[in-house]
């Protein structure tokens, strides 16, 4: 390692341990999820049974109030947010906000990543097709040279 | 008389739009230059028939006309006088009676800015292509959006929905909205006009990339003056819900901030010329999907005006925009096409072409998340929502990467650039993008999400602020203006906006307290007395509101306003300070004065840099307008490179 | 002025020659496609209002409907046969509701003399206590029948609100709708079944 080489290199590798270390030790659930954060977050992913095109959360709906009630149950049991979504989603299929991660609804998972990988993929090869052409044109052809090699051998002559 | 008038104004608007394309028809067929000229004459009356109508309806809301349907709908009595002005555009017909008065605008500042060149073909085109536009949405005013029907039985009107009555920023924001999304019909025109002359390689597009920004800066502040509103006035402390009617906003944004940057590589190499026209076209069209998806209720929405009428015509007009654009593009593209090629991916270049992948992947997710339960139900029948959630997980590592593209690209140089080159520019953007990190963790912030935000938002706004450093050094407060500085202070005000949604996301607070009068608690770091509740009777709203002092400031005073027309709104109340507002909300009025009262707490950090940062995209759009300096055309712009000896050297 | 043509100056490369292929066509078809398909899929979309949906009791008779309203009144859907009635499934509570109020109070006005329609509400999860207070403020003065058990909801196959039917004078279902209505749309759906056309094909 010549020391030009590790002078350009050392501050990057000194940032990247420095952020490493930093994005590891605050992973983690940010912020205080309270009890009650999780319970609105539930709600707000769940669309009322009784009433249409409003959430648990919003909605005054005697079904979205009981809802919230068993949410607030569940919470405070320790049930996960997924399996209390899971557990609304049977008692009234349907009303989550979250696609599901089967079936048709996990088109609209796969689908953009999909198309943005292809996509990524095209511009990829693009670029490699580019940088083939003009590494192929570059310097002059046979037919150039020997234009410019005529042209020499008469500069001498009277214009 | 006010019905009369109006219908004759939009009359007169739209047999001038058809006179305008059937005079330009007729001059472009035969070439006369003449007849070009005629037909942009008729600009004048456009405007002048609009203006007409608007000021009809202006008039009929003032002197609270009933006769008229709309006036019925809208308008009442006891509406407060500049909110009953803004209720013209609370509803349907008048809002397209906005769109048709701002549209004409538009159309009249064209042929003014190219009446010298009125005779050349590609402008007539354009002109014509904003004629028939204008011509649409005047017959929408004559058929199924008809602001000056008579009501049936005359009654007193019951005014506007509350929601629209209590916040000034309802009266900007839909204008400033449409001032973007109409904007965009001045490039779309000429882009079509473009494909068919096949004269792609010229100087309209620089002529018409200063309405282009224009029309993107006002999309831009529209769309954040909308989240404003949300967020002051709906109650549930947040500022974007992925609401289908906002996703739809959202998208020709999306798709024409991709364009403001490869519009550079054309300027620059002259490539990408049909992407950039299939751009343009899109925007536009997005344009019309918005207004079809906000005013056909096809998605459940909150915003949706609800009218179902409007649909098929919008649906079709959006058909037609697309059938249009594919088959011209089919037909011209090839001769279009440029055949230059791109030398290096790490490049300007390379740099905006990822970037459009980013914002056409972004824009894909957005449009498919929207329109998904809607494709699912028509094929399917099963009832599927797609909601916040979804959103989130996708656009959060989008948003990321753009983060980190927009702090290597502006170091970048055209052409090609060295590993050595961006080292050494790059070195103190990231020496502060890690230092942003160091600082919001030690504030405590925690999660990989917000905190690789943090960091990103740091190293993209130090090389935002490297490059405006470097050119005010070299030409004093020039440095400021200019596409490229007024770019980098709009990037600043992105970074600053990425910044307080993830801290306002991430970090947020809420609680419910119940409070006697005069009783303080301590919630989130704030002290929160309540005072007492105030109760106002106006003409038309009773309001109660709840005395709340903040940290022994300020009095807020969230409320509930019940209105005469039956209607209980709640209107938060938001204390705002620099590092983060608290946000509240009155869920419960006592029955007695000396009862407790319930009120919800959000604490809601950085939410002001929101706003700022939304002025700061503004200031830097105005910017960025300004003529920027003259370059010498032997000021370097690539990266200084090895000149091979070989080409040179072979005689004397 | 330039020409029409596109500019080609560039001489081209004594290498493999560079046919400009037509690319565009091809890529432009299977996108247009697309969008084709997509604008069918946004024209088939049902409406926010207003909106048919199908129901197994189309065509079928309606189910009994009959208790007593909130002004204490005894009511009988089988009592209302010779005129159309629009059946209205409703509750404070439900946002949808409130949005469809003025126009619901828009058309039992329209009909009041003619009487050639009649509007009446059931009451879906709520009280008759809560009702009344509700038309304190909102007005409406058609009758509104309190379904204590539920059972007229289960009846009608009511799980969400809003909703409304439409019953012809025969005393048949002729529609259902499970959004907010309009008094326009309501007008339009009833003419429709008048002179027999389907309204849901519109």
């Amino acid at each position: 390692m010549t020391r030009s080489f590790l002078r350009a290199w050392l501050p990057w590798a000194t940032m990247a341990v420095i952020v490493v270390t930093v994005l590891v030790l605050g992973a983690g659930r940010g912020g205080t999820r309270s009890n009650k954060d999780r319970i609105d977050a539930i709600a707000a992913s769940v669309r009322c049974p009784e009433c249409r095109s409003e959430t648990v959360r919003d909605s005054s709906a005697p079904a979205a109030l009981n809802l919230r009630d068993f949410i607030a149950t569940e919470v405070g049991k320790g049930t996960s947010d997924a399996d209390v979504r899971a557990a609304i989603e049977s008692r009234f299929p349907g009303t989550s906000l979250v696609p599901p991660s089967t079936g048709v609804g996990a088109l609209v998972w796969i689908v953009p990543i999909v198309a943005t990988v292809v996509a990524g993929g095209a511009l990829v090869f693009a670029f490699r097709r580019w940088s083939r052409q003009a590494a192929s044109t570059a310097g002059p052809s046979e037919d150039d040279r020997a234009l410019v090699a005529a042209a020499l051998e008469h500069a001498g002559d009277e214009p | 008389m006010n019905a009369a008038l109006g219908i004759a104004g939009i009359s007169l608007g739209l047999g001038a739009c058809i006179l305008a394309v059937a005079t330009f028809a007729l001059g472009l067929r035969r070439r006369d230059p003449r007849l070009l000229a005629l037909g942009a004459r008729y600009g004048l009356a456009v405007l002048v028939g609009i203006v007409l109508s608007f000021a009809a309806m202006e008039r009929a809301l003032i002197t609270r006309d009933f006769r008229l349907s709309y006036v019925q709908k809208v308008g009442s009595r006891d509406t407060p006088a500049l909110y009953n002005f803004a209720a013209l555009w609370s509803s349907l017909e008048g809002s397209i009676l906005l769109w048709s008065l701002v549209l004409s605008v538009y159309l009249v500042a064209l042929i003014r800015r190219f009446r010298s060149r009125l005779g050349d073909p590609l402008v007539a085109w354009a002109l014509l292509v904003m004629f028939t536009i204008s011509a649409f949405f005047f017959a929408l005013m004559l058929g199924p959006a008809n602001p000056f029907r008579l009501a049936s039985v005359i009654q007193e009107g019951t005014g506007p929905n509350p929601l629209l009555q209590n916040h000034i920023l309802m009266v900007f924001h839909p204008p400033i909205l449409y001032a973007g999304l109409v904007g965009f019909s001045v490039p779309f025109s000429f882009a079509i006009a473009a494909l068919v002359t096949g004269r792609v390689g010229e100087g309209w597009l620089v002529e018409t990339r200063r309405w282009t920004l224009f029309a993107w800066g006002f999309l831009t502040v529209g769309i954040v003056l909308g989240a404003w509103w949300s967020y002051e006035v709906l109650g549930w402390g947040g500022y974007w819900g992925w609401d289908p009617v906002e996703n739809a906003v959202l998208l020709p944004w999306l798709t024409g901030t991709a364009y403001i940057h490869s519009v550079l590589v054309q300027e620059r190499r002259g490539m990408l010329r049909v992407w950039n026209l299939s751009l343009l076209c899109a925007t536009f069209s997005l344009t019309i999907l918005e207004t079809f998806l906000t005013r056909s209720g096809v998605l459940d929405s909150v915003h949706a005006f609800s009218e179902s009428s409007i649909g098929p015509w919008l649906l079709s007009f959006f058909g037609l925009s697309i059938a249009v654009t594919i088959a011209l593009i089919a037909w011209r593209g090839d001769r279009l096409r440029s055949p230059g090629t791109i030398d290096s991916p790490i490049s300007r270049e390379g740099a905006f072409l990822v970037n459009n992948l980013l914002f056409a992947a972004f824009a894909f997710v957005v449009l498919l998340g929207t329109v998904f339960p809607l494709v699912v139900e028509v094929l399917r029948g099963d009832k599927l929502s797609v909601g916040a959630p979804f959103f989130d997980t996708m656009t959060v590592p989008l948003g990321l990467a753009l983060l980190t593209l927009m702090a290597i690209a502006p170091v970048l140089p055209w052409r090609k650039a060295s590993g050595e080159l961006l080292r050494k520019r790059l070195l103190w953007p990231a020496w502060i993008g890690v230092g942003s990190l160091v600082v919001a963790a030690l504030a405590g912030a925690r999660g990989v999400a917000p905190l690789l935000a943090f960091g990103l938002g740091g190293f993209a706004g130090g090389a935002a602020v490297r490059q405006v450093v470097l050119a005010t050094r070299r030409q004093g407060w020039r440095g400021l203006v200019g596409r490229a500085n007024g770019g980098m202070v709009v990037h600043l005000g992105v970074v600053v906006v990425a910044v307080a949604i993830a801290a306002s996301q991430s970090y947020s607070r809420q609680a419910e307290l119940n409070l006697a009068p005069n009783q303080s608690a301590s919630l989130f770091g704030h002290t929160l007395t309540y005072l007492g509740l105030d109760k106002v009777q106006e003409k038309a709203r009773y309001t109660e509101s709840a005395l709340v002092r903040v940290d022994g400031g300020g009095v807020f005073k969230p409320a509930l306003q019940r209105y005469k027309r039956g209607d209980i709104i709640g209107t938060p109340s938001v204390s705002t300070g620099l590092l983060g507002d608290v946000y509240l909300s009155l869920e419960q009025v006592p029955d007695t004065d000396q009862g407790q009262v319930r009120l919800k707490v959000i604490d809601e950090p950085m939410a002001l840099w929101l706003w700022i940062g939304g002025g700061l995209m503004a200031v830097g759009t105005v910017l960025a307008a300004f003529p920027g300096r003259r370059r010498r055309p032997i000021d370097p712009v690539s990266a200084p490179a090895e000149i091979e000896r070989e080409l040179v050297g072979t005689h004397g | 002025m330039a020409e029409t043509a596109a500019p080609a100056p560039a001489p081209t490369p004594s290498g493999p020659a560079r046919r400009r292929r037509r690319l565009a066509p091809f890529v432009a078809l299977p996108v247009g496609l697309v969008l084709v398909g997509f604008v069918v899929v946004l024209a088939r979309g049902k409406p926010a209002v207003d909106r048919i949906i199908a129901s197994p009791l189309l065509g079928k008779p309606a189910p009994a409907l009959q208790g007593t309203t909130i002004d204490g009144a005894p009511f009988s859907l089988a009592n209302q046969k010779g005129t159309w009635v629009v059946v209205n499934f409703f509750a404070p509570w439900c946002t949808g509701c409130r949005q469809e109020q003025p126009d619901l109070v828009t058309f039992s006005q329209r009909h009041q003399t003619a009487r050639d329609a009649e509007l009446v509400g059931v009451i879906f999860n709520d009280t008759a206590a809560n009702v009344r207070s509700f038309r304190q403020s909102e007005g409406g003065g058609w009758p509104m029948v309190i379904d204590p058990s539920g059972a007229t909801a289960v009846d009608f196959g009511v799980s969400a609100l809003p909703e409304t039917f439409v019953i012809d004078p025969n005393g048949y279902v002729q529609a259902r709708f499970s959004s907010p209505v309009t008094a326009d749309g309501l007008d339009r759906v009833i003419d429709d079944l008048r002179n027999g056309v389907d309204p849901s094909k519109r």
